[in-house]
C-alpha cells in the first residue's frame, strides 16, 4: 500500500517537474529577446515618417562635435596655419608638426566623419531594400551627406578606406583607397544625389540639385588647384558650375550685410548653398560648439569661453594690411578690445596686448554667440555658402584664361563687403579688370583665406595649391618681429615658429595623418599607409 | 538649501527609525510566543494538579490530563529555579506513575502503559571528555523518553525511575552523543569530541554536504559576530579571509562596489564578478553597468547592490571556487559562485540580541604637497625660466599675488589695490573629515520543534570621509522554517532595505579638465582660494568648495527580497522541492552638477536622473534522491528544472540651463531644457536543466559527484543553450587501514575535479540592432527639435558562450586531532571564444564589435592553513592564513601579429586612460602575456648631458635623439626626462613603447589569529598582495614641474638644477609627459592589518544581575596599518574596476580611512 501510493506521488511529481518547467519556460517565447523601448529597422523603414527620423539621424551625425558641430573648424582653422591655439596638448596650430595625431579634434573628426558615414551606409541600404514612396530622395540626402564626410576625409587625411556598405562583424577591415579613389566616389556620390535630389528646397539645410552641383564644383576646384594650371578639372568645375549660374537664373544671391550672415538670427540666409540648423533643446552631442571653442573669456553671459584659441597675429595683420578697413575685418575677429558681458569692463587683446600673456591674440567672432549657454550654441553653421561658390569659380575662369568674368566674380564678393556697412567702405577696393592671371591668382588665394576664415574651409584652403603656396603662410607668420621658437620655452602664450619650407616639415603638413586608434586596429592598412611624416 | 538636504535626510531618518522599531515590537511579538519562560516554582507538598497549573501559567503550555486519572499522583514537592519546561515536568513526574509527552505547546499526561513492566532503576554515573576531565551540563535522557538530567560540577549524575531496558543518550555541545543501555552503575563515561569542522554543513548549490564530504574546492567563512557588525556589505568582508578569492575597490567611498575576482578573471571584459546566491536565490551581477545620464566621458561610482543585506544576518559564506562545484550553475558559474546563507533560528526559546557600534573614521593617508609659499615660489621659478613677469611676491611673512596678464596694474609693494593677500589653504583638510557612524540591530530567534523563526532589523548610518558624503541604511530580515506536516517543509525569507547613498565623489575621471572630481580637486588645487581677478576660464573657476556645495549625487534605493520554498518528502528515498524567489529593487539617483562644476557649467546647471527598477526571480523545480543502496554505497542526486528571469529598466532624464538653481537634485522642473532618453531596457532569461548525483562508497571512504546543466539563455541568437557537465572525484585517504599507524592524522582527502562553465554576462540585445533617439537630435531651421534615431551598435548575431574548462586538484588535511588543518589545491582553467569587446577601426563608425575571440588562461595554486596552537579550557589561539599564486596568460586573442611599440605582436590595446592627459592606452592584451599589462616608455633618469642621448646614425656620425613625444620636446634639453630609445633609431615615438608593468600580483595573501583568554579575545587579521604594480596616474599632476596643478613636496624639494643633479625630477618647466611611461608605474605591494579587535564577554554574575544574556563588548579597528610604498592614497584603488580594459589604475584615487569602532552585543 505504502509502496503504491509512493510510486503513485513519484509520478505526480515528476509530472508536476515536468510541467512546472514546461510552464516556467518550454515555450520557446521565453527565452526570446523582446527589447521594447528601441526601434528597429522593421518598425523604421515602414512609412516616410519614421524613416526621416533615421535621416534625421545621419544629419545629427553631420552636425554633432565630431564633424561641423566642432572637430571639422578645430582642425580646419586651427591646423590650417593661420589659426593660433594656446600649447597644451593638442598644438593643432603648430601646423600639426608636433602634433602627433593620436588625440584629440584629429581622432575625433576622423571619428565623426565615419560615423556619419556608417549611419548613412545603414540608412541608404535600408531605404533602399524599402517600399517607400520618396525613397529616391531620402537616398539622395544620404547619400549627398556622406560626400561631404568623403570631401572632408579626400582633402583632409588623403586616402582613406572607403566603407560604402553598412559595417558587418565581417568586413571590418577595409584597405586604404588612394586619395582619387576617394575623390571619386565623392564625385559618383554627388552625381547621385544630384539625380535624387530635388531641384530647389525651401530651407537650404536640405540639399538640392543647386548643393549637388556647387559641390562638384567646388570637389574639382580642389582637385584642379592641386594639379595646378593645366588641369583638365578646371573645366570640369566649370560645366558643374554652370548649371549652379543657369539653376540660380544667372544671379548668385549674396547677403547684403557679410555680418548679418553670422547674426543668431539669421536662420535662412539667402547665401547658403547648405547649412546646418541647431538647436539650442538638442543637447545631446548636436549644438553648434563654434562659441565655446573660439569666443574669448567673459564675452558671453551665461557661456563658457576661453583665450586659447584665436587667430594668427600674423594672419590677422595681413588682412588688416591688404583691406584696411574692410568691414569683414570687424565681422570676423575680436580686436583690441572687447566688452566683458557681466561687468562691461573693457578687456583688451591684440593689438592693444602685445606681450606674450593670455589675450594676446585676435579672437574668432563668426560663430560668437551672445546667447550661448554653458557650451551650447544654436548658431546656423554655413557648410557652403554663395560667395565661397562665386570666388572659387572666379578662380577656375582665371585658370581657363577668362580673367575678366573671374574679375566679375571677385568683385561681386568684395562689393558686397564693402556695402556691409553705411556708408560704404573703401576697402575691400575692386580688382581691376586689367589684373593679369598671377596676380589675380594670388588674390583669389588670399581673399579666399580672408572671406571664409573661422567657416571649416582654412585648412584646404591653405594647402590646395601645394607646398609652395602653404609656405607663404608660414613665412609671413615667421616674419612676425616677436614670433618665437613656441616649443622652446614654458610660456604657454607664445606664438609659434612655423616650419619653413624643408621637404619633411612642409610635406607632413599636407596632410592629417591617420589616427593610431585606426591604424592599430585595421589589420587591412598596413604602417606604411600612415601619411608622410607621422 | 543645506536646511532641505538636512530635512530631507531627517525624514529619512525617521522612516528609518519608524520601521525600526516597527521590527523591534514585531520581534518582541514573535518570543512572547517563543519557547518556554523560566520556571520558578518552590512548594512543599502540593498536589500534583496544583503544581502543573503553575507550570502552565509559567510557561505558556496547555497541560492536558484526565482529572480523574490525575487524583492517583502523589504530592510533590518542587524547587525549581530558572528551570525550563522538561526539567520542571521531570521533577513533578518523579515516582509518579504518569508518562507525559510535550507536543506543539502542549503537554498531554498520560497514565504509564501498563505493558511498561520493567522495573524502575536508579542510574548513575560519571561523563568525563576525551582528556578525562569531568564535564558539567551534559544531558542525560532516556531514549524516546522526555526524562533527562544534567550532570553536575564534577561530571556526576543520578537518574532516577529509569526502566531497566532503557537505552540511555549522553549529549553535550560539540561532542558525539553517546548511548548506552540503562543500569544502575555506568562508571565514567567517555565522550568524544565531534570532527566538528568535517561536520559543518556546506551549501553546494541546489543542496547541502558535509564538509567531510566535499570533492570540489569548496571554501567556507562564518562571519563572527564583531565582523558582521562592523563590516558594511559581505564582499568587503571576504577581503583577505579565502584563498584564492581578490577583493578590490573601485573607490574607498561608503556604498561603491567592491570587484571580487576568483582565482583570476576569466574573462578579458568587464565583468567578472562571480555569482552571488543569497538564500538560494541569484542575485544580478554586481558589475552590472549602472549608465550615467550625463555625457559617455562622466564616470559615475558603481554602487554596490549586496549593501542591502546586513552583514548581521549572515550565517555562512561559502566560495565555489572550481569548475566541479560551480558547474551546477552552468552559464553563471564560470567565475566562481559565492552562497550566502543568512541566518535561521534554532529550536528553543527566544534568543534576543541587540548590538550598537560606533564608528570614528579618518583618511589614512594624505599627500604631502605644497604649501602656499612654496607653491608661490614654484610658480614664480616657472616664470623665469620661461621669462614671463612673476605673479607671487613675498613681504614679511605675507604672500601676495599680482595677476600678471589680465590687464590689472602691474605690483606695487605700497599699493594694496595691485595685490592680493593671500591664506594658505591644505584643501585635503578641507575635503576631508573625521566621520561619525553609527550602527545598530536587533534580532531575535527561536522555535518550538516544528516551527523556528529569526527576525532582524539594523541600522546604518555611515559618515563618509569626504565631507557630505554617507550611507543610511535600515535593514530588515524575517526567516521562517516550519514543519507543516511530516512530510512538507516550508522555509520562507523575507528581506529589505532602504537606503540612502550620498557620494561626493564625483564623476568626470576623462573630462578635459583637471577638477574631474572631489580628489582631484583637493590634490591640485592652487593651495589657497584664487582671487576672482584671476579667474580667467572654467577651469579655474572649481574648487574642493565647488565640489562640497554644488555637487550632488543622491540615491535611494529599496528593495525587498523573498524566497519561499516547500519540501515535499515523497518517501524516505525521494524528495520533492519547488522554490520560488525574487529580488526587486527601486533605485532613484539624482546627480546635480552647479555651476562652478565644469559639467555645469557648460550647460548653465545639470541634473541627471536615473530611476532603475531591477527585478529578478527564479523558480526551481528539484526532485531528489537519497539512499543507501547497499551497505558499502549510498547515492544522493538531484534532478531539476530552473528558470531565472531577469529585467532591468533605466529611465534616464537630464536637465539643463536652470534659472534657479537651488533646488539640485530635486529641481528638474526648473530646467529650461529636459531630455528623456530611450529607456535602457535589459531582460534577459535563463532556462535550465540540471543534474547532480553524488556516489558515496564504503561510508564515504570513496566520493564522487556528477552534475550536469544546460542553459538556454536569452541573450544569444543562434547559439541558445550550452551544456556544462563536471565530474569530481575524493579520497579519504585517512579511512584507508594503512592510515591507522598514522594516528596524528585525522583527515588527509584527496579532490580531483574538472568541469565546464560559462559565461554569458554580456548585455542583453548584444545580437540585435535597433535604433536609439537618445544618441542624437537634428534641428529645423527654426531652431526646433528634432527627434533622430541612430544604430547605436554593430550587433554580432553569431555570439556564443564563452567556456571555461578547468582542472582542480586538491588536498583536504587534519593533523594533531584537528590541531592543524587546512587545504592546498592547485588549478588550471582554459577559457576559450572569450567574450571580448574588439576594438574595431572607426571606419565602421563603431569602435567596438562584441566577438568570441582568443582565449585566455589561469592556473594557480592556494594554501590555507588553520591552527589551534593552544586549546585549553581557559587560552585557545588560533591561527590561520591563506596564500594563492595565480598567473594569467593570454593564449591568443584573434588578431595577426603586429607592431605594438618595440615589439610584434599578437594583442590589442586596453581603453584610454584620460583623454586629454594621457594620450595613450595603458594596457596591452598580449599573447603570451599576462592580461593587462602596463605598455608604454621606458625613461633612465634625467639627461645630465646633452651626450647621454647620442646614437650613431645611418651615415656612422654621432647625432642627438629627438623625442616626438613630448609636447614641444623635438629637441630634449638638459634637464628634461631621458627616455630610452628602444629600438636605437634616434627619434623616441611610438615605436619604442615596451612592457612597462604588470598589473596582476604575484600573489595574494591573508593571515590573522584569535587569542582568547577566559573571557577575552583578541584578534587581528591581515591581508596583502606582493609583486604587483600599478599606475599612477595622479603623476600626471603631481610630479609635474609645469603648470598650475600644485605638486608633492618631495618633487618640489628634488627638482633638477644643475647643481642638484642627482635626482629623478626633471627641471622646472620641463614639458608634461602624456605618454605612459614607467615613471608612473609603481610598485604596489602591500600589507595591510585591515582589522584588529579586543573583545571581552561580561561576567555571567555581572549579567544575570541585570537579566542580560551573553554580552559582549569590544573595539574593533579598521585599517590601522598599512605597508606600502605606493605613494598614492591607497595601493588597491583601481579606478576602473569593472572594466576589463584599463586594470590597476589609480585615476583620482579616493583615499581610504582608517576607523576605530566601538560596540556592544547585548543578549537580552
Amino acid at each position: 500500500m505504502l509502496g503504491f501510493k509512493n510510486i503513485v506521488m513519484k509520478k505526480i511529481l515528476l509530472s508536476l517537474l515536468i510541467i512546472g518547467s514546461c510552464v516556467n519556460f518550454s515555450c520557446k517565447n521565453a527565452l526570446l529577446e523582446n527589447p521594447v523601448y528601441t526601434l528597429n529597422q522593421q518598425t523604421l523603414f515602414t512609412d516616410a515618417a519614421s524613416a526621416q527620423l533615421a535621416l534625421n539621424g545621419c544629419y545629427a551625425y553631420l552636425s554633432a562635435q565630431g564633424v561641423y558641430g566642432q572637430a571639422l573648424f578645430m582642425v580646419s582653422e586651427m591646423g590650417s596655419g593661420i589659426g593660433w591655439m594656446k600649447k597644451t596638448g593638442d598644438e593643432l596650430s603648430s601646423l600639426n608638426i608636433i602634433a602627433s595625431g593620436g588625440q584629440g579634434s584629429v581622432v575625433q573628426l576622423w571619428d565623426g566623419l565615419y560615423q556619419t558615414i556608417a549611419q548613412c551606409n545603414i540608412f541608404i541600404d535600408a531605404a533602399g531594400k524599402s517600399s517607400l514612396s520618396n525613397k529616391t530622395n531620402l537616398i539622395a540626402q544620404a547619400t549627398f551627406i556622406r560626400a561631404l564626410c568623403y570631401y572632408n576625409l579626400a582633402f583632409i587625411y588623403g586616402g582613406v578606406p572607403l566603407k560604402i556598405a553598412p559595417p558587418t562583424p565581417a568586413t571590418t577591415d577595409v584597405p586604404k583607397s588612394t586619395k582619387q579613389q576617394v575623390i571619386n566616389q565623392v564625385v559618383a556620390d554627388l552625381l547621385v544625389a544630384e539625380a535624387g535630389l530635388n531641384a530647389t528646397e525651401s530651407d537650404s539645410s536640405v540639399p538640392s540639385k543647386i548643393a549637388a552641383d556647387a559641390m562638384l564644383a567646388k570637389v574639382y576646384f580642389l582637385v584642379a588647384s592641386g594639379e595646378g594650371a593645366g588641369s583638365a578639372s578646371w573645366a570640369i568645375a566649370k560645366t558643374y558650375g554652370t548649371k549652379v549660374f543657369e539653376a540660380l537664373g544667372g544671379t548668385v544671391p549674396l547677403e547684403s550685410n557679410y555680418a548679418e550672415l553670422f547674426d543668431v538670427n539669421n536662420r535662412t540666409s539667402k547665401e547658403s548653398i547648405f547649412k546646418l540648423n541647431y538647436s539650442a533643446l538638442g543637447l545631446n552631442q548636436d549644438f553648434n560648439k563654434g562659441s565655446w571653442s573660439f569666443s574669448p573669456v567673459s564675452s558671453t553671459l551665461k557661456g563658457t569661453n576661453f583665450d586659447n584659441k584665436g587667430s594668427s597675429r600674423a594672419f590677422y595683420s595681413y588682412f588688416k594690411t591688404q583691406h584696411p578697413g574692410d568691414p569683414r575685418i570687424a565681422a570676423t575677429f575680436f580686436q583690441v578690445n572687447y566688452p566683458n558681458a557681466a561687468t562691461g569692463a573693457t578687456i583688451n587683446v591684440y593689438p592693444t596686448v602685445t606681450t606674450y600673456i593670455q589675450n594676446a591674440y585676435p579672437f574668432f567672432k563668426k560663430y560668437y554667440d551672445p546667447n550661448q549657454v554653458g557650451q551650447i550654441s544654436n548658431k546656423t553653421y554655413y557648410v557652403y555658402r554663395y560667395a565661397d561658390f562665386l570666388l572659387l569659380m572666379a578662380d577656375v575662369e582665371n585658370e581657363l584664361g577668362n580673367t575678366s568674368t573671374a574679375v566679375t566674380y571677385v568683385n561681386q564678393v568684395l562689393t558686397r563687403a564693402r556695402n556691409s556697412v553705411t556708408p560704404a567702405a573703401a576697402q575691400p577696393a575692386n580688382v581691376v579688370s586689367t589684373i593679369d592671371q598671377a596676380d589675380l591668382r594670388q588674390f583669389i588665394f588670399d581673399e579666399r583665406l580672408f572671406e571664409l576664415s573661422e567657416e571649416g574651409h582654412s585648412f584646404m584652403e591653405a594647402r590646395r595649391r601645394g607646398t609652395a603656396w602653404l609656405s607663404q603662410i608660414t613665412t609671413r607668420n615667421n616674419a612676425q618681429a616677436d614670433a618665437i621658437a613656441g616649443f622652446a620655452t614654458s610660456n604657454n602664450w607664445t606664438e609659434y615658429l612655423l616650419p619653413t619650407l624643408t621637404i619633411g616639415n612642409i610635406t607632413k603638413a599636407m596632410l592629417m595623418p591617420i589616427p593610431p586608434s585606426e591604424l592599430n586596429t585595421n589589420t587591412a592598412l598596413k604602417a606604411s599607409d600612415q601619411n608622410p611624416g607621422y | 538649501m543645506v536646511n532641505r538636504i538636512l530635512y530631507a535626510h531627517r525624514k529619512v531618518l525617521m522612516i528609518m527609525k519608524l520601521t525600526f522599531i516597527l521590527i523591534v515590537f514585531i520581534m518582541f511579538q514573535a518570543s512572547a510566543e517563543g519557547y518556554a519562560q523560566k520556571i520558578n516554582i518552590t512548594a512543599q507538598n502540593v498536589s500534583l494538579e496544583k503544581a502543573l497549573k503553575k507550570i502552565g501559567k509559567q510557561s505558556g503550555y496547555d497541560i492536558f490530563y484526565n482529572s480523574s486519572l490525575i487524583h492517583k499522583a502523589k504530592l510533590v514537592n518542587i524547587n525549581l529555579k530558572d528551570a525550563n519546561l522538561i526539567e520542571a515536568l521531570n521533577q513533578c513526574f518523579s515516582g509518579q506513575p504518569f508518562s507525559y509527552t510535550v507536543d506543539d505547546k502542549t503537554v498531554v499526561i498520560k497514565e504509564k502503559s501498563p505493558n511498561i513492566q520493567m522495573a524502575l532503576i536508579q542510574v548513575k554515573g560519571k561523563v568525563v571528555d576525551e582528556k578525562g576531565n569531568p564535564l558539567l551540563g551534559v544531558t542525560v535522557k532516556i531514549k524516546q523518553s522526555q526524562q533527562a538530567v544534567s550532570t553536575n560540577s564534577v561530571g556526576e549524575f543520578v537518574l532516577t525511575n529509569v526502566p531497566s531496558d532503557a537505552i540511555l543518550q549522553f549529549s553535550f555541545i560539540g561532542y558525539q552523543t553517546k548511548e548506552l543501555p540503562a543500569k544502575s552503575n555506568l562508571g565514567t563515561i567517555q565522550l568524544e569530541l565531534i570532527n566538528a569542522k568535517l561536520n559543518e554543513v556546506v551549501v553546494v548549490g541546489y543542496g547541502t554536504t558535509k564538509k567531510g564530504d566535499l570533492t570540489g574546492a569548496i571554501s567556507s567563512l562564518k562571519p563572527t559576530e564583531t565582523e558582521g557588525e562592523t563590516f558594511t556589505s559581505v564582499d568587503r568582508l571576504l577581503q583577505g579571509k579565502i584563498a584564492g578569492v581578490d577583493v578590490s575597490t573601485t573607490t574607498a567611498q561608503p556604498g561603491a562596489a567592491v570587484s571580487v575576482i576568483i582565482r583570476g578573471a576569466n574573462s578579458l571584459r568587464g565583468d567578472n564578478q562571480p555569482l552571488y546566491v543569497i538564500d538560494n536565490v541569484p542575485q544580478q551581477s554586481t558589475g552590472a553597468t549602472q549608465p550615467s545620464p550625463f555625457s559617455s566621458s562622466d564616470i559615475q561610482t558603481a554602487q554596490d547592490p549586496l549593501v542591502s543585506l546586513n552583514p548581521e544576518d549572515i550565517e555562512s559564506i561559502d566560495v565555489l571556487k572550481d569548475a566541479s562545484a560551480t558547474a551546477i550553475y552552468g552559464s553563471r558559474g564560470a567565475n566562481g559562485v559565492i552562497i550566502i546563507t543568512t541566518k535561521k533560528g534554532k529550536k528553543g526559546r527566544a534568543k534576543i540580541n541587540a548590538s550598537y557600534n560606533t564608528t570614528v573614521s579618518s583618511i589614512a593617508r594624505k599627500r604631502d604637497l605644497l604649501d602656499a609659499s612654496d607653491y608661490a615660489k614654484y610658480q614664480n621659478a616657472q616664470n623665469v625660466a620661461g621669462g614671463t613677469p612673476v605673479s607671487y611676491y613675498f613681504a614679511g611673512n605675507q604672500i601676495r599675488y599680482n595677476p600678471v596678464g589680465t590687464g590689472a596694474p602691474a605690483y606695487n609693494p605700497s599699493d594694496p589695490s595691485t595685490y592680493n593677500v593671500l591664506q594658505d589653504i591644505d584643501w585635503q583638510n578641507v575635503a576631508y573629515q573625521t566621520a561619525v557612524s553609527e550602527n545598530a540591530a536587533l534580532s531575535a530567534s527561536g522555535g518550538s520543534d516544528n516551527t523556528t523563526y529569526y527576525l532582524s532589523g539594523g541600522f546604518k548610518n555611515n559618515q563618509g570621509i569626504a565631507r557630505g558624503s554617507g550611507l543610511k541604511i535600515g535593514t530588515f530580515r524575517a526567516t521562517l522554517i516550519s514543519k507543516l506536516t511530516d512530510r512538507l517543509d516550508l522555509n520562507l525569507v523575507m528581506g529589505g532595505s532602504m537606503q540612502k547613498n550620498n557620494m561626493s565623489q564625483g564623476g568626470d575621471n576623462l573630462r578635459g579638465t583637471g577638477n574631474g572630481n572631489l580628489t582631484r580637486n583637493a590634490l591640485s588645487s592652487q593651495p589657497f582660494l584664487l582671487p576672482s581677478l584671476a579667474i580667467a576660464n572654467d577651469e579655474n573657476r572649481t574648487s574642493v568648495y565647488s565640489w562640497l556645495n554644488d555637487y550632488d549625487d543622491i540615491t535611494t534605493t529599496d528593495n525587498f527580497n523573498s524566497s519561499l520554498s516547500l519540501k515535499y518528502k515523497i518517501s524516505d528515498a525521494f524528495y520533492y522541492s519547488v522554490r520560488l524567489g525574487g529580488v526587486d529593487t527601486y533605485s532613484d539617483r539624482a546627480r546635480w552638477f552647479g555651476t562652478s562644476l565644469f559639467p555645469g557649467y557648460a550647460t548653465n546647471g545639470n541634473l541627471g536622473i536615473a530611476n532603475t527598477h531591477n527585478d529578478n526571480y527564479t523558480i526551481e523545480n528539484i526532485l531528489g534522491f537519497n539512499k543507501q543502496i547497499t551497505p558499502i554505497f549510498k547515492f544522493d542526486g538531484i534532478l531539476g528544472a530552473t528558470y531565472d528571469d531577469y529585467n532591468s529598466l533605466i529611465n534616464i532624464v537630464t536637465g539643463s540651463n536652470f534659472n534657479i538653481y537651488s533646488l539640485t537634485t530635486d529641481g528638474l522642473a526648473l530646467a529650461n531644457v529636459v531630455n528623456v532618453a530611450t529607456p535602457i531596457q535589459s531582460d534577459y532569461q535563463i532556462g535550465s536543466f540540471l543534474g547532480r548525483g553524488n556516489f558515496d562508497l564504503y561510508d564515504g571512504k570513496y566520493l564522487a559527484t556528477v552534475s550536469f546543466r544546460a542553459d538556454g539563455s536569452s541573450k544569444f541568437q543562434k547559439q541558445k543553450w550550452g551544456y556544462f557537465p563536471a565530474v569530481a572525484l575524493a579520497w579519504k585517504i585517512d579511512q584507508e587501514d594503512f592510515m591507522k599507524q598514522f594516528s596524528f592524522v585525522d583527515q588527509l582527502k584527496l579532490r580531483v575535479g574538472w568541469g565546464i562553465t560559462g559565461n554569458q554576462s554580456i548585455a542583453p540585445y548584444s545580437t540585435i540592432s535597433d535604433y536609439t533617439t537618445s544618441n542624437g537630435s537634428y534641428a529645423d531651421s527654426n531652431g526646433n527639435k528634432l527627434i533622430a534615431a541612430n544604430t547605436t551598435a554593430l550587433a554580432n548575431p553569431d555570439l556564443k558562450w564563452e567556456t571555461t574548462e578547468s582542472y582542480n586538484l586538491g588536498l583536504d588535511f587534519a593533523f594533531l586531532k584537528n590541531r592543524i588543518s587546512g587545504s592546498i589545491d592547485v588549478y588550471r582553467k582554459n577559457t576559450t571564444n572569450l567574450l571580448l569587446d574588439k576594438s574595431i577601426p572607426p571606419t565602421n563608425g563603431f569602435t567596438d564589435l562584441l566577438v568570441n575571440e582568443g582565449s585566455l588562461r589561469n592556473q594557480g595554486v592556494e594554501l590555507a592553513l588553520s591552527g589551534d596552537v593552544i586549546r585549553t579550557s581557559t587560552v585557545k589561539l588560533t591561527i590561520s592564513g591563506n596564500i594563492a599564486a595565480n598567473r594569467a596568460k593570454i593564449l591568443s586573442v584573434g588578431q595577426p601579429p603586429a607592431q605594438f611599440g618595440a615589439n610584434t605582436l599578437s594583442a590589442f590595446a586596453g581603453g584610454p586612460v584620460g583623454q586629454s592627459f594621457y594620450e595613450d592606452n595603458a594596457n596591452i592584451f598580449a599573447v603570451g602575456y599576462a592580461p593587462g599589462m602596463f605598455y608604454g616608455y621606458k625613461t633612465d633618469g634625467i639627461i645630465q648631458n646633452l651626450n647621454d642621448i647620442t646614437y650613431t646614425a645611418a651615415d656612422g656620425t654621432k647625432k642627438t635623439e629627438t623625442y616626438s613625444i613630448i609636447s614641444g620636446g623635438a629637441t630634449p634639453k638638459v634637464g628634461d626626462v631621458k627616455f630610452v630609445d628602444v629600438n636605437g633609431d634616434g627619434v623616441v615615438n611610438a615605436n619604442d613603447r615596451t612592457f612597462i608593468g604588470n598589473p596582476n600580483p604575484n600573489f595574494t595573501y591573508g593571515f590573522g589569529y584569535s587569542l582568547s583568554y577566559k573571557k577575552f579575545t583578541m584578534s587581528t587579521t591581515f591581508y596583502g598582495e606582493a609583486g604587483v604594480q600599478r599606475l599612477n596616474a595622479n603623476d600626471y599632476f603631481e610630479n609635474q614641474t609645469i603648470g598650475t596643478y600644485n605638486i608633492k613636496q618631495s618633487v618640489y624639494n628634488s627638482i633638477w638644477t644643475p647643481q642638484n643633479t642627482n635626482t629623478t625630477t626633471p627641471r622646472i618647466g620641463a614639458s608634461a609627459i602624456t605618454v605612459i611611461t614607467d615613471r608612473v608605474i609603481e610598485d604596489a605591494s602591500f600589507l595591510r592589518m585591515s582589522d584588529l579587535t579586543f573583545s571581552y564577554v561580561l561576567p555571567d554574575n555581572f549579567t544575570n544581575k541585570l537579566k542580560l544574556g551573553r554580552t559582549n563588548v569590544f573595539i574593533t579597528g579598521k585599517n590601522l596599518l598599512l605597508f606600502t610604498k605606493y605613494t598614492g592614497y591607497d595601493p588597491e584603488v583601481n579606478s576602473f574596476g569593472f572594466d576589463g580594459s584599463r586594470q590597476g589604475i589609480d585615476w583620482n584615487g579616493f583615499p581610504n580611512a582608517k576607523s576605530l569602532i566601538i560596540g556592544i552585543n547585548v543578549g537580552l
